[in-house]
C-alpha cells in the first residue's frame, strides 16, 4: 500500500445554515484502517459526507487520494465505496439486483457487474440469500447487503459508517471479522465511524477523535501498542524488600512510579525486557505477586480526548496534546 | 475475485462512460414495470389506437380498394384524410393513455428510494443529483415516447408514403407539431411526476395529489376567468395549455383561448417549478436543523 496520505483535510469547516458542524479541520492520515471516533454529534457522519461530495466544504479543502473532493467528485466516488450508518436499500428488488446495480452506476460493464455481485454477496456470506427481496432481509443480512455494495466495485477505499449498529453479538463478530479480513488483504484502506471503541480497537491501526466538530485527538494504535509494551505494574511485598526491588530497578533505568496499594507502575527503558525485571526480584529474593502490562486502551484515549480541550491542526500520527498516559509521577 | 477463494479484488478493468450509465436506472426499471400486469396491458392497449389509425390511413389511400366497397372518385375524395385535425385527435388519444401510464407508474419512481434511504447509495457512486433525475426521467421519458411521438411519426410517414407526391414536404408541420408537441407533454409529465413523488410518499398519496393538482388549479382557472372576464385562467389547465401549444403547432383552430405563448409559458413554468421541488426534496440525506 502506497504511503500517499489517504485523507487530507485542510482547515475544512462545514456548515449546515449558520451552525458550524466541522470547524477547521486539518490533518492526513494514511494509515490501512482508520477509526473515526467521537460522542455522538461530534461530526463523524458529516466528515464522511463531505468526503463523499454529500455536503459542500463553506472552507477548507478536503482531498481523497490528492482528489478534492469538491471539484473530482465523480472521480472520488469511484474510488471510495460508501455503507451509510441508516437502512438503506431499494424496494422490491433482489440482494444480487441491488449489488449489480452498485456495481453498474460505479461504471463497471453490466456483465462484469453481476459477476462481481454475486461474488460479492458471497464474500459477505449472503450467497444462499442473494435472490431474495431486500425487504426480507434481517437487519443483520441488510448491514452485510450494504457491505457488499460497499465493495463491489473495488474501491481503494471504503468508508464504513456505524457497521455494526443495531447487530446482535454474533454477527456484530462476523462484521468485525469481514472488516478485519478486507484489511489484510491491503488492497484497500478503510474509514471505520463509529462510537464503539471496542469495534475500531479491533479493526483500526489509526484513530482519529473529534469532538465538537474538532479534531481533539490523533493517534497510531500500532505505534501505542508497541509503545505500552514497555509499561509494567508489578505488586511487591510490603517492606524493605519491596523497596529495595524499586531501587534496583530504577538504578537500571527505570522510570517507577506508585500505584494503588502494593502496586508500582514501572517504565522499562530501551533495552531492557521483562525478564531482566523477574532477574533483579530473583537475585534479591523478593516474590512477585503480579506483574502485568499497563496497556493504554483506546478507552482510555478516547476518555483523555473528551476532557482535554479541543486541538486543531493536528500533525499525523502525533497526538496534539499528549494526554496522561499512566498516573502521574511516571 | 472468485467465488471459491472468496478474496477482495480491486476493479481495475474498463469502466463504461458516464453517458452510457444515463441508462442503466431506466433499463433496471422497465424489469420491475413491466412485472406489473396491469401496466403490461395498458401498455399494449395504447398501440391499439396506432394500428387501428394505420388500418384507416392504408385503406383511404388504397383508391382499388374503396372502389370494391363500391365508392367512386368524388366519394372517395370527400373521405376524411389525414390532416392536423386527425394528427391532434390522435395526439390527444396517445396522451391519455400516457398520463394514465404515468399515474399509475410515476409515484413508484423516486419516492421508494426517498423512503428507504437509497439515495446515498445512489449518489456515493460517480453519480451526480442531475444525473439520478434525469435517469429516472428518462425511465418515463422512454415509456411515454414509444406510445406518442414515436407511433405518431410513423403514421405521418405512412401517410407520406402512400399519399405520394408533394405530401411529405408540404405537410412538414405536421410532424414538427407531432414531434415537438409530444415530447414538450412527455417531458411536463415526466418530470411532474418525479416531483409529485418525491413529495408523497405513499403511491395513493402521490395519485391523489397529481388529480388535485390536475383538477383543481383547472377549477381556479375558470373562477379566475368568470370572475375578471378574462382567458388567461386557462394558464392554469395544464391540459388547456398543452391543447393550446399542440393545436397551434398543428395549424389547427382550437377552443380553447389561449395563445402559443401562453400555453407554452404555464407548460414552462410547471416544468421550472418541478425541477425546483425536485432540487429541494432530493438529497443524500435529511438534515435535522
Amino acid at each position: 500500500m502506497s504511503q500517499q496520505p489517504v485523507i487530507q483535510l485542510d482547515a475544512l469547516s462545514v456548515r449546515y445554515g449558520r451552525r458550524e458542524i466541522l470547524k477547521q479541520l486539518t490533518g492526513s492520515v494514511s494509515g490501512r484502517a482508520i477509526g473515526l471516533l467521537g460522542p455522538n454529534g461530534a461530526g463523524k457522519t458529516t466528515l464522511l459526507h463531505t468526503l463523499l461530495g454529500f455536503l459542500a466544504p463553506a472552507s477548507g479543502t478536503a482531498r481523497l487520494f490528492g482528489h478534492d473532493v469538491r471539484t473530482e467528485g465523480p472521480r472520488v466516488r469511484e474510488l471510495v465505496g460508501y455503507m451509510p450508518e441508516n437502512d438503506a436499500f431499494i424496494a422490491g428488488i433482489s440482494g444480487v439486483r441491488l449489488v449489480a446495480l452498485m456495481a453498474e452506476l460505479s461504471g463497471l460493464p453490466a456483465e462484469a457487474a453481476l459477476e462481481r455481485a454475486h461474488e460479492a454477496l458471497f464474500y459477505v456470506g449472503l450467497g444462499e440469500a442473494r435472490y431474495r427481496t431486500l425487504e426480507t432481509y434481517s437487519l443483520g443480512m441488510k448491514q452485510l447487503a450494504k457491505f457488499a455494495q460497499a465493495i463491489v466495485h473495488g474501491p481503494r477505499l471504503l468508508f464504513l459508517d456505524e457497521p455494526t449498529n443495531g447487530l446482535d453479538p454474533p454477527a456484530r463478530t462476523r462484521m468485525i471479522r469481514l472488516i478485519q479480513s478486507i484489511v489484510k488483504t491491503g488492497k484497500v484502506q478503510v474509514v471505520l465511524s463509529s462510537h464503539l471503541l471496542r469495534d475500531v480497537e479491533e479493526c483500526c491501526d489509526e484513530v482519529i477523535v473529534l469532538k465538537d466538530g474538532r479534531i481533539v485527538q490523533q493517534c497510531n494504535l500500532e505505534e501505542e501498542r508497541r509503545t505500552n509494551r514497555k509499561l509494567l505494574e508489578i505488586e511487591l511485598p510490603a517492606g524493605d524488600d519491596g523497596a529495595g526491588l524499586v531501587a534496583a530497578l530504577r538504578a537500571v533505568g527505570c522510570e517507577c512510579a506508585p500505584g494503588r496499594g502494593r502496586k508500582t507502575k514501572v517504565v522499562l527503558p530501551e533495552g531492557l525486557e521483562i525478564r531482566d525485571v523477574y532477574k533483579l526480584a530473583e537475585e534479591r529474593d523478593v516474590p512477585l505477586r503480579h506483574l502485568s502490562f499497563k496497556r493504554d486502551s483506546l478507552e482510555d484515549i478516547f476518555l483523555s480526548a473528551m476532557e482535554s480541550d479541543a486541538t486543531q491542526g493536528v500533525a499525523p500520527g502525533v497526538p496534539p496534546s499528549a494526554p496522561p498516559r499512566i498516573a502521574a509521577g511516571v | 475475485m472468485s467465488v471459491f477463494d472468496r478474496q477482495y479484488q480491486v476493479w481495475e478493468g474498463e469502466r463504461t462512460t458516464p453517458f452510457t450509465r444515463l441508462l442503466i436506472l431506466p433499463r433496471y426499471a422497465f424489469r420491475d414495470i413491466f412485472s406489473s400486469r396491469l401496466f403490461t396491458a395498458l401498455f399494449t392497449a395504447s398501440f391499439g389506437p396506432t394500428i387501428i389509425a394505420s388500418l384507416l390511413i392504408w385503406v383511404r389511400n388504397n383508391v382499388s380498394l374503396l372502389e370494391k366497397f363500391g365508392l367512386k372518385g368524388a366519394a372517395i375524395a370527400d373521405l376524411p384524410t389525414a390532416d392536423g385535425r386527425v394528427f391532434l385527435f390522435m395526439m390527444f388519444l396517445q396522451l391519455w393513455f400516457a398520463a394514465i401510464l404515468t399515474f399509475i407508474q410515476g409515484p413508484a419512481l423516486v419516492s421508494p428510494d426517498l423512503v428507504n434511504g437509497a439515495l446515498p447509495l445512489y449518489l456515493s457512486r460517480p453519480v451526480t443529483r442531475t444525473q439520478y433525475v434525469l435517469g429516472k426521467f428518462l425511465v418515463l421519458a422512454i415509456l411515454l415516447s414509444l406510445i406518442t411521438w414515436i407511433p405518431l411519426s410513423y403514421l405521418f410517414f405512412l401517410q407520406a408514403s402512400l399519399a405520394g407526391g408533394s405530401w411529405l414536404f408540404e405537410n412538414l408541420r405536421l410532424l414538427f407539431g407531432i414531434v415537438f408537441g409530444s415530447l414538450l407533454a412527455v417531458a411536463v409529465l415526466s418530470i411532474a411526476a418525479l416531483a409529485i413523488s418525491a413529495y408523497a410518499k405513499a403511491k395513493a398519496l402521490a395519485r391523489a395529489l397529481a388529480a388535485g393538482l390536475l383538477i383543481i388549479p383547472s377549477g381556479f382557472g375558470e373562477v379566475l376567468n368568470e370572475a375578471l372576464d378574462t382567458h388567461w385562467g386557462r394558464m392554469l389547465n395544464v391540459v388547456a395549455s398543452l391543447e393550446s401549444v399542440s393545436a397551434t403547432l398543428l395549424g389547427v383552430p382550437h377552443r380553447v383561448e389561449l395563445p402559443l405563448a401562453g400555453g407554452l409559458a404555464s407548460l414552462v413554468f410547471v416544468g421550472i417549478v418541478s425541477l425546483l421541488l425536485l432540487n429541494r426534496r432530493l438529497r443524500a440525506f435529511e438534515v435535522v436543523r
